[in-house]
Formats: structure tokens, sequence, C-alpha cells
């Protein structure tokens, strides 16, 4: 209500308001009013002014207007498990052509995106490309929350529907360092996780092998950024030879995975290493009963990061304090170190560097002493590898990305033993020089080609000395403690593999199906210093020869490229069937082209693999899946049958094999504090060495292996886990008599049946409770890991007695508790 | 950054003791028929000839000591067999497991219960040596046998005994033949066949006893015929069986690392049974380094009674000799 003087000419004067109906509406009214003219109010017809009471009523009127652009669709995108903001994705609105990137804070916005369903794809080089759909409602603004994760090396995009991605390997299992750190029984050790996983047979203790999917562990290539390194884990298995916090992924895939990975016919662990961090300079200290390790990164720009790390065992020094001398002789411990250096370089937008250097060293000295002198033993070993990688990666503006990784690397693999008198040396040293490149692009919207070439060129040079039957190789018939063969031969070899494995292969996406064929070539030219064994009264003899693994009882394409298939179905948003296959090659190994010891005319064994499976998604965090699987391999190297084989055919390729089963696996990811996984694996491998010999069990063969694990937060910072193991025990040949070398003075066992008994199972509970605390800037954490604690005396192998009338069994170690600490800043 | 301070607790909190199990009896203790040693005689010979005559002589016992003749644990005497199936790479063991087929492999009784003698192939060296025969047309050449470390090849020769009850007692002696140096270059070869001297059978020289408190005494032989020698239950008395000097040969051997002649002196091992009590070791002996001629041991008796002891000498090239003794063990 105003109060508005008329002057007598009838325009406004003063306004006031009597009655207020909220500030802008006064302040409206009264301007309002102001611009009103009046007819003047009379009095005896003359013009008079007077002051009136008016009521100013407003009216709420819809009125479409122009206001500009309007955000109603904005989002914040994170990284799935750390939380953090992911800065510089691309978010693009695939239908409109329109895109936009995130900030520092992860968020992005899109303005007057019409109503209506959209497809929505994040990409970025770091992260796996993901499509969603968002459906905009007109006049209302959408906010969304995009949870990504970052993509293992090499692979540039996948793709994904929202959080889980559809895998390209039919088979693989991921695991993040969040979880794998918190796993009871590895210490703390990201990659001794993938011992717990579906398909992987447990290593008798003090081995580390990888046995996967009844392959055996030579078989099964590590990968680390592309590159292939030759151990995981240092000898005895107890630690693995990376330093767990520059890891950002590991992948295991059984078998059956895709083109651009080769050279082996077992498994693939890809191990994906982390960037070392854009803001500030942080790291860690530990020490355990193990070993001490240390890590520091820092952002020398925002532009240039740095990481390095370190760690020096001392386990043998431990045990030998702590068991009695008889556990060393039994389970010698080596002492290990390694040591890793990681630049990473933002050249532009788009565009990283990195350099990458691995070191690993594996060291055991120590003698078995004896009042026998044919029994005093000596032994020297000495692992080592070093591999420096550079990696260049670059994603164009029009999605395609390429990746190229040039590398060195040095291995010396040297063992030397004595056995009471008799030698045995086995030196071999090796260089390899690599290139990995890759290419890809979107070539429609439905499929994305993939290329590139996998170049590995390995220079060894061999010495050994000993008998043929040292080193022991799988299938050789022979009890633990066996004395081995006196005969002494010796050789010294070279041989250069050249390997450049062209491959390409495309993912299509039609509707609920997603297909990856690929196809994979891998000539590789062997370059061999001794075609016969050495003599004295002729030169020596080389040969060179391209080699290209075949695939097996395909008839005229024998020689074609190795295929490799793999197919899913999404069901349903939960359910995704998958199958898979191909056919896998690897080149004879370099021990095995001795003229002397072994056949320098051995060529590439093959493998096929199928399996097929299904994954159901029971929550958004908690998975099923199952698989079945069937390898069968070809041409594999066996000693020769013969009791007078040829010269330079000690070895032949005469082997077959085969293993089938499946896995099952349950898995709780990282949520509310929570997460564990029950895995159960049904295998049976088998050999067969020659045509005119039975199929027998492989000597890694475990029908049964299960795992179950979890691990929790109970309260904040304290966190409690268990794991319980059971596998069935490792094939043994029987000994079903004996007989008395009466020169060596000692019984040779006469043996029964290959491989149809086995050692007792094997089961052990593990339990890991740690506490975190932060003071200030600092975060500690205590552990302690005890494995084994119902103190279960595992038997690890079987032993005779001297006639070998009777057996018994060595047992592993008891309840161990590794107590240790770590400071992080 | 803030400077780093390392906290770290290293404690091994339970480590239960994990041991290597003792499984059955030692091999020293001898409580059934058994072959402790076979002696050939010459230790080694040239085979290509045609001429090399091996005398064996085993050492049969059981829990009542030697056997000198079929008893009651022993229903025939040793059957002897030179088998001529070299082992193939894929085997573990010392000889072919076709050297196991009794049927293929009968044997022949020797001369008498323990000894016997035969020819060695001529072709040994190129079954079980560094001679295998040439190629046959297109054939490849077969592989050659390789040595051991003291540049030996060895013609297996089964003895079979055969008990009432169970299966047959079976043993091996390999039999060291002399096929020359092989793969070597000229002048090593010529040093070689210069320098080699064919290996002789050691020789036990005595076995002494030391009581505790007491000066070591010479325990006689059973081939000297003696009365068993007294020694008390329970009391661990120390043991040195010792040989002449020449017992231990120098001979020339190639060292495969370097591919040069290289001098060595053999080392010895002396392996004790018994019928009672117990070794501290089963065997002992004498790296080619030690320049000691003899190996100790330690025994100690069980209950009272006759025991029979036995003592077998090896040097590394494949000789061998044995002696036994007998103890009377009382309070």
């Amino acid at each position: 209500m105003l109060s508005i003087e008329v002057e007598d000419s009838g325009r406004v004067g003063n306004v006031e308001v009597v009655v207020p109906a909220g500030p802008d509406f006064d302040a409206a009214a009264v301007a309002a009013a102001r611009q009103f003219e009046f007819e003047p109010a009379t009095l005896d017809g003359t013009p008079v002014p007077v002051k009136i009471q008016y009521a100013y009523k407003f009216v709420v009127k819809e009125v479409l207007v122009p206001v500009g652009p309007q955000v109603n669709l904005e989002g914040v995108v994170m990284d799935r498990f750390t939380k953090v903001p992911s800065r510089g994705v691309k978010v693009r609105i695939v239908d409109q052509g329109v895109e936009a990137s995130t900030d520092q804070d992860g968020a992005f916005a899109f303005t007057d995106v019409p109503p209506g369903p959209h497809v929505v794809e994040l990409s970025s080089r770091e992260l796996v490309t993901i499509k969603t759909e968002e459906v905009i409602t007109k006049g209302k603004k959408k906010s969304v929350k995009y949870m990504v994760e970052a993509k293992e090396a090499d692979v540039d995009e996948e793709a994904v529907v929202r959080a889980p991605r559809i895998k390209k390997e039919v088979v693989e299992t991921r695991v993040r360092t969040e979880e794998a750190k918190r796993v009871p029984g590895t210490q703390g050790d990201t990659l001794k996780v993938v011992q717990n996983l579906p398909g992987v047979g447990r290593s008798a203790f003090g081995s580390g092998a990888l046995i996967v999917w009844g392959s055996a562990p030579q078989d099964t290539r590590v990968n680390v950024d592309g590159v292939e390194i030759p151990v995981l884990y240092h000898v005895g298995g107890m630690r693995s030879t990376i330093n767990s916090d520059l890891v950002r992924s590991i992948d295991l895939s059984p078998g059956s995975y895709g083109a651009d990975y080769g050279r082996g016919l077992g498994g693939l662990v890809r191990i994906d290493l982390q960037d070392p961090g854009r803001e500030g300079v942080h790291g860690y200290l530990a020490a355990d009963v193990m070993d001490v390790s240390g890590m520091v990164r820092a952002a020398i720009t925002p532009n240039l990061r740095l990481a390095v790390a370190g760690r020096q065992g001392y386990l043998d020094q431990t045990l030998k304090a702590a068991v009695s001398k008889d556990v060393g002789d039994f389970f010698p411990i080596p002492r290990y170190d390694d040591y890793q250096a990681r630049v990473s370089a933002t050249l532009g937008k788009d565009e990283e560097l990195s350099a990458t250097f691995l070191a690993s060293d594996d060291h055991l000295t120590r003698t078995v002493p004896s009042t026998d002198p044919s029994e005093y033993k000596t032994q020297d070993q000495n692992l080592l590898y070093r591999r420096f990688i550079v990696r260049y990666t670059r994603l164009f503006s029009d999605g395609s990305s390429i990746a190229v990784t040039p590398s060195l690397g040095y291995d010396h693999n040297q063992q030397q033993w004595n056995f009471g008198g008799t030698p045995m040396v086995l030196d071999t040293i090796t260089w390899q020089y690599a290139l990995r490149a890759s290419y890809r692009r979107r070539v429609t919207d439905k499929i994305v080609l993939s290329m590139g070439l996998d170049f590995q060129g390995r220079s060894s040079t061999s010495d050994r000395v000993g008998s043929l039957e040292l080193p022991a190789r799988e299938g050789d018939i022979t009890v633990f403690g066996q004395s081995p063969g006196t005969d002494l031969a010796s050789d010294r070899w070279k041989v250069n593999l050249l390997s450049a494995a062209p491959y390409i292969f495309a993912e299509i996406n039609v509707g609920r199906w997603t297909l990856t064929p690929g196809f994979r070539l891998e000539p590789t030219v062997i370059d061999g210093s001794l075609r016969i064994p050495h003599t004295y009264q002729t030169p020596d003899v080389g040969y060179r020869r391209i080699d290209l693994p075949r695939n097996p009882d395909f008839g005229p394409l024998t020689w074609m490229p190795n295929p490799r298939l793999s197919l899913a179905y999404r069901a349903t948003r939960k359910l995704t069937f998958t199958a898979g296959g191909g056919i896998y090659g690897q080149s004879p190994a370099v021990e095995d082209l001795s003229p002397v010891f072994g056949n320098p005319n051995l060529h590439s064994s093959s493998a096929i693999h199928a399996s097929g499976g299904a994954s159901y998604k029971l929550t958004g965090t908690m998975t099923f899946e199952a698989v079945g699987f069937y390898k069968r391999l070809y041409d594999l190297v066996a000693r020769s049958g013969s009791a007078s084989p040829p010269v330079g055919q000690s070895l032949g390729q005469t082997g077959i094999g085969r293993s089938y089963g499946g896995q099952a696996l349950l898995r709780q990811e990282l949520a509310k504090g929570f997460f564990g996984w029950f895995s159960y694996s049904l295998i049976r491998s088998e050999r067969r060495d020659r045509s005119d010999s039975n199929w027998r069990l492989f000597d890694y063969d475990q029908t049964h292996v299960l795992a179950l694990l979890a691990s929790y937060e109970i309260t904040r910072g304290f966190l409690a886990g268990a794991r319980f193991r059971y596998t069935t025990g490792a094939p043994r040949t029987p000994v079903v008599g004996a007989y008395f070398n009466a020169t060596a003075q000692q019984y040779e066992p006469i043996f029964g049946a290959q491989n149809s008994i086995r050692i007792p199972a094997f089961y052990s509970l593990d339990v890991r409770v740690e506490k975190a605390l932060v003071v200030r800037r600092l975060k500690f954490n205590v552990f302690a890991d005890v494995q084994n604690v119902t103190n279960r005396k595992n038997p690890e192998e079987i032993i005779y007695s001297a006639n070998y009338s009777q057996r018994s069994y060595i047992t592993g170690l008891p309840v161990l508790a590794v107590v240790g600490a770590r400071m992080e800043f | 950054m803030k400077p780093a301070n390392i906290v770290g607790a290293m404690v091994l909190l339970v480590l239960l003791s994990a041991c290597k199990p003792e499984v059955g009896p030692p091999i020293s203790l001898i409580n059934g028929p058994a072959i402790l040693a076979v002696k050939g005689e010459p230790a080694e010979a040239d085979p290509r000839p045609g001429n090399a005559n091996f005398q064996y002589q085993a050492l049969a016992v059981d829990s009542n000591g030697r056997v000198p003749a079929p008893t009651a644990d022993i229903s025939s005497p040793i059957l002897w067999s030179i088998c001529n199936q070299p082992k193939s790479p894929t085997q573990s063991n010392s000889v072919s497991t076709a050297c196991l087929d009794q049927n293929a492999l009968p044997g022949v009784a020797g001369d008498s219960l323990d000894t016997y003698s035969a020819l060695a192939p001529s072709d040994s060296c190129g079954l079980f040596g560094p001679l295998p025969p040439p190629p046959v047309g297109d054939q490849p050449p077969i592989r050659p046998r390789d040595p051991d470390v003291t540049g030996g090849y060895y013609l297996p020769v089964r003895l079979s005994l055969s008990v009432p009850e169970g299966d047959s007692i079976v043993a091996f002696q390999l039999q060291r033949i002399y096929c020359g140096l092989a793969n070597a270059r000229g002048p090593e070869v010529a040093q070689y066949e210069k320098e080699y001297t064919l290996n002789q059978n050691p020789v036990i020289a005595s076995l002494t006893l030391q009581q505790p408190g007491s000066d070591p005494v010479e325990v006689p032989p059973v081939s000297a015929g003696g009365a068993p020698f007294p020694v008390l239950a329970g009391q661990t008395v120390s043991l040195a069986a010792s040989w002449p000097a020449d017992s231990v040969e120098s001979y020339p051997a190639l060292d495969v690392l370097t591919q040069t002649l290289v001098t060595h002196n053999e080392a010895m091992r002396v392996s004790w049974y018994t019928t009672a009590g117990t070794f501290e070791h089963d065997v002992t002996g004498r790296s080619e380094s030690e320049t000691e001629t003899f190996a100790d041991n330690t025994w100690t008796p069980g209950a009272p009674g006759s025991v029979h002891m036995w003592v077998v000498l090896h040097d590394s090239r494949g000789g061998t000799d044995f002696a036994g003794y007998d103890f009377d063990v009382t309070h």
C-alpha cells in the first residue's frame, strides 16, 4: 500500500510505502508509482494537490524471455578407488558432438543440452574410456558424479558401461593396489596377491613359481608397462621384485588373452606402474623381519615428476637366527634387493613421456658341510635383472592414441653348485632390447582398431657344466634329495632370438555384443653359435633360421598369423557372458639350445587356449565370475627317450600337453572398509612326453585350489583380515623298491608309475592386523602378519629313508609372525 | 616435505622349530641280508683289447655276520650279470631300468657265493664311454657318454641275492673302465695318455678303537681270525680307519671349465656298518685336499652281545677295499 502525493499538475510527488510487501516489491511499486500521471484533483474547479492511498497489485505472469545459455548438465569425475578428482578428462556428449574437460576439481558442465537421452563418453589418456547414458529433462539441471578407473598400460581405450568395464581379456582378474596391500599373508606386497587369484596354483615353499592354469612357471610371462621381466618374485617367493608403491594395478590373464601379447604358452601378468604424483613430495619408509624398504616421489614441477624406491632384504639372516639350520638346508633363502626409479614428464596436452629403471638382485651362498666328501655341497647363486624403459604416449584430438615403449634389459642367471667335488654351473647372460609400439583409433562408432609391433631381441651367452640331469626338468622322475648324476659335460654357446611381432585387433560393439578378433604374427630369427658340440677336430658351425609359431591342426592355415578372439555378451546390466581363445607360441629357451645338453634344432612350441564363462554383478561392488577353460599344448620340449640319443638331440620336441578345468570367483571390491574374495579352481593338467609314452600328471598339477580372504576396517585406522588357503598336493612318483649302488655306497630308488601319488594337501590360515595413525602429516602403519596361525605342519616334500623302505614328509614353516612398521609422508 | 624418521619394529613372534625328519634306521645299521660292497680287481682296465678280465668279490652280510654260504636268510648264491644297457638321459639313477629286469638279465652264479670273474665287453667304451660306434648309413652319430669328474666311465655289474621271503636284494658295482680322454686338444690328450695310471684298489691298513681315557688299540679284522674285541655296552668309543699313503693316488683329469689337465689326489670315503649300536656318521672320509690317511668316527654299542662291524673304503675313482670286525659287547 502506497501513499502518493499528486501535485496540482497531476504529476506524482512524494511516494511512501504505507504497508510494505517486501523490499523488492516496495521499490518496484514506488518506482512504478513515480511514473503515474493523474488527472489533477479540483476543489471548486481549481486544481489542488492531494495525497492518496494506492494499493499496487503485482500480478505474477509467466512470460518466456530469452535469458542466455543455461547449465543443465554438470558433474564431477573422480577416481573410483582413491576418490581423487580427475583433472583433464574429456567429457563428450556423443550425439551432440560437444565436449568439455574437467577442471582441477574434476568438475565439468554443459549448457543447453536438449532434453532427452544422450550418450556421454569420458576419456583421457590415463583413464579407461567409459560411455553412459544421461536423460535431460526440459527445464531441469542434472548433476552427476562419475567414478572412473585408471587404465592399464598399452590398453588405451576399452568399451565400458559404467563402472564395470567390459574386459578385453575373456578371463582376467585385476587387483588394485589399495586392496592388494591389505591381503593377509602377503606382508603388504601388492604383487604377492597374484598367488591368491583364481587359476593360480600354490607354489611350493621356497620356489615362488607362478603356476597358472596348469602351465609350467616358465611359460607365464610377466610384463611391466609392456616390457617383459624374467621374474615376478625374488628367489624363494617371499617378496616381489618391484616396489608395491610404484604399482598402480596388476592384472592376471591365465589364458585366452589378446593379440597384443604373446611369446608364452601360459598366462600373462601385466603390471601397470603409476605416475609418481603431481603434487608435493611424498614417500614412505618401512621395515619388517624380511626387509627394509623406502620410496620418495616428488613433483619437481607440475610437469616433471620423479620417484625412487629401494629395498634390502635380510630374511636369510633373520631365519638363520630363528630356525634350526636344517631348515636353511632345505629352503635356502637368498639375500635380495631391488631398486627402481621413474621419471614422468608431461610434454604437452595429452602427451606424456616416462623413463623407468628397474633392478633386482638375488644372492645366495651357502655350504652344506659333511663328513662324507661326496656329500659336501656348496652353492653360489646370483640372479639379477635390469630394465630401462622409456614410454611415450599421446592422445590425439580425434581420439586416436599411440604408445611407444623402447626398452633395454640385462639378465644374469648364475648358478654354481659343487656336489662332493662334481661341479654344476649354469651361467646365462642375456641382453634384451625391445620396442613396443601401438596405435589405436576409433574407425566408426562401433569399431575401434588397434595395431602395433611388439619387437623383442634377446642376445644370450650361456655356460653350462655338469650332468645332463641338472637342473631337473619337468617330467624328470626323481625324489627329493636324490644325489645328482656324476656325469660331467660342458658347453658354451650363444643364441640370438629376434622376434618382431606385428599384431592387430578390433573391438567391435554391436548392441549387447562386444567382439574382439585379432591376429598376431610372431616370426623369430634364431641365430646360434653351435649346431653340433664343439670339438677340437672341426671348426664350430653355427646356424640361423626363421621360426614361426604354428597353428596346430589348422591344415593349410598352419603358418598363418596366430588368431585370437574374444566375445562378450551383456545379457543384462548385471550379467555378462564371455568366451575367447587363441593360439599362442613360445620360442625355445636358450638353455635348451645347447648342442651338448639340449638340441639346437628346437623350434617354437604352440598352445591353443579356449575359455568361456559368465560374470554376474550381485551389487555395485560384488561380482561373481565363473570360467571354464581348455588348453592344448604342442611341440613341448622333453628329454630324449632314447638310451643313446644322437648328437645334439638330448632334448626333443615330442611332448604334448593338456590342461582343463574351471574357476569361480566371488569378489567384494573395497567398499565401506571391506573387501574380500572366495576363489576356487578345479584344474587337471597332463603331459605326454613322447608318442610311445602314456599321459601323466603334470609335475605342478593341483586339482583343487581354494582361497578365501577378507579384510575389514573395524574402526578408523584399524584393519583386520584373514586368509585361508587349501590346495591339493603336487604329484610325485612313488618309490616301490631300491637297489644298492655299491660304488657310491648308497641306495637308489626304483620308481612306480610316474606322478601316481601326491604330497598331502596344504592348508593354512593367515591373519593380518594393521593399525594406522596420523600424526600431523605423517601416517604410521604398524602391522602383524601371522602365517599359519594353526601351526599346521604342511607337507612340502616327500623324503625317504636311506634304503627307501620308509617315507616321511618335510614340512613347511610353522606359525610365523611378521611384524613391521611403515611411515608415510 | 617433512623430515622422515623410520619407525620399524622387527619381531619374530613365534617361530617353532622345523627340522629335517629322521626317516627309518640309518644306512649303517645292518638288520638283514645286504650287499655292502663289491671289489673289482683290477680296479680299472681298458676293455677295448677284449681281454679286460675282472675278478669281483662281494661283501654280502646279514645280521649274523658275513655270509659265507646260503643261510636261512639267503636261499641261493649271488647271481651276477654285466648289464650292457646304458641309461637314458631321462633316468636319474646310475643304471638303466633295463638292468633291473631279472627276466631279461637273470644272471649267473659266480665262482663261489661271493666271487665272480668276467670279461668286460670290448665295446664297453662305446656303450658307456666316449667312443660310440660310427653312424650307420644316414643315421646321425650317437652322443658320446660323459665321464665323471675324475674322467672315469663305468660298466654296471649287477648282483642279485635271493632271500626266502620278499624281493631279491639287488646291488650294482660300477666297474671303472679306461677309455682315454675324449674331446680334448691334442697336447692334453698326449699328456693324459702319458701321465694317467690305471686306478688301483685302496687298502685298509687298520681299524683302531679308543675307549675314553685309554690309548687307541688296533682291532683285529675277522680275516685275521682273532677273538671278538671287547667293548662296553653304551660306552661311546672312537674309531679310526686308516690306509697307507700310497692308497691315495694322483691322476690327471680334464678341467671342463678351463679345458686343461689338472692333477688330482683321490678323495677317500669310509662307510661304516654294524649290526648293533649307532655311529655318529654313516660315512666319513677325506677330501682330495686333505692329507690325513685316516677317517674317524664314534660308535656307541648297544645291548651286550656279539656285534659285527664292516668298514668299506672307497677312493674317488671307484677303487674299493673292505674288512670285517667282530666285537663282544659286555656290561
